[in-house]
């Protein structure tokens, strides 16, 4: 005779709404975060020291979410739906999206140089062209070595997890009809 | 149904002799539910509990009732 009632079952209707309020928490934290880096950028001007513990959180808790999805064979199988759905594949749009960060940045920069510190038009435009050019230099391979390779590798990690997993299968079918 | 009786601590393996009798792959079967080749694999080792709404998308596909797939009787 228990005082207490016990059951096994969780009501996951308060779980499943506390963890779409954790999402929501994540999403307002993050826009916080980028509002206060905005605002900062403009009031104090660039630097690091300024923004550092934006760029912490948002680095930090956008790498957690990553590693987790990873561990626990998240990440491949949302690239798997995504990619069975989308007429794009995931590798591609990362590819693409690598190249027009590294150009758009490389842009930003040579428009930059060449308002802030060239004088008259032809300095201008060399400034421009130098500045972009060393720009996409660095910056075209660092973004599509994040993105496309970051990619393959977190996938082939996750795909190793997620296989680990369904491994524990003792006729060891994890996609046989038989 | 009572949805404890839903939850699965052991392998499904009503739900993978309904998919081999349709002839489908566990992605095949995954493809015409809607989720991941994964997740399928997970509900058959019982490694996943799918909430209501999976467990009636995966029965409407393969043609069963949710009795014939996830019913387990009481301990």
């Amino acid at each position: 005779m228990g005082l207490y009632k016990t059951s096994k079952v969780e009501d996951e209707r308060i779980t499943n709404i506390k963890n779409k309020i954790y999402a929501e928490i994540y999403i307002l934290v993050s826009v916080i975060c980028s509002i206060s880096f905005v605002v900062k950028y403009f009031i104090y001007g660039i630097g690091i020291e300024v923004v550092a513990t934006e760029l912490i959180i948002l680095i930090l808790s956008g790498s957690y979410y990553l590693y987790r999805s990873t561990k626990l064979g998240i990440y491949s199988a949302e690239v798997e739906m995504h990619d069975s759905k989308s007429k794009w594949p995931q590798k591609k749009k990362n590819l693409y999206f690598g190249v027009a960060l590294g150009i758009g940045i490389a842009l930003v920069f040579g428009i930059n140089s060449a308002v802030q510190y060239a004088e008259g038009v032809r300095q201008s435009i060399s400034y421009f062209f130098l500045t972009a050019a060393v720009s996409l230099m660095i910056y075209l391979p660092f973004f599509l070595i994040i993105l496309v390779v970051g990619h393959d590798v977190i996938k082939k990690r996750s795909d190793k997890a997620i296989n680990k997993i369904l491994d524990d299968d003792e006729s060891g079918d994890d996609d046989e009809k038989y | 149904m009572m949805m404890t009786n839903l939850v699965m601590m052991m392998k499904n393996i009503k739900l993978k002799l309904a998919r081999v009798e349709h002839d489908l792959s566990q992605a095949e079967l995954a493809e015409r539910v809607g989720v991941s080749r994964q997740t399928i694999g997970l509900i058959e080792l019982g490694k996943y509990n799918p909430t209501l709404n999976l467990c009636l998308a995966i029965c409407h596909t393969l043609g069963k009732t949710l009795d014939e797939l996830f019913w387990e009787e009481p301990e």
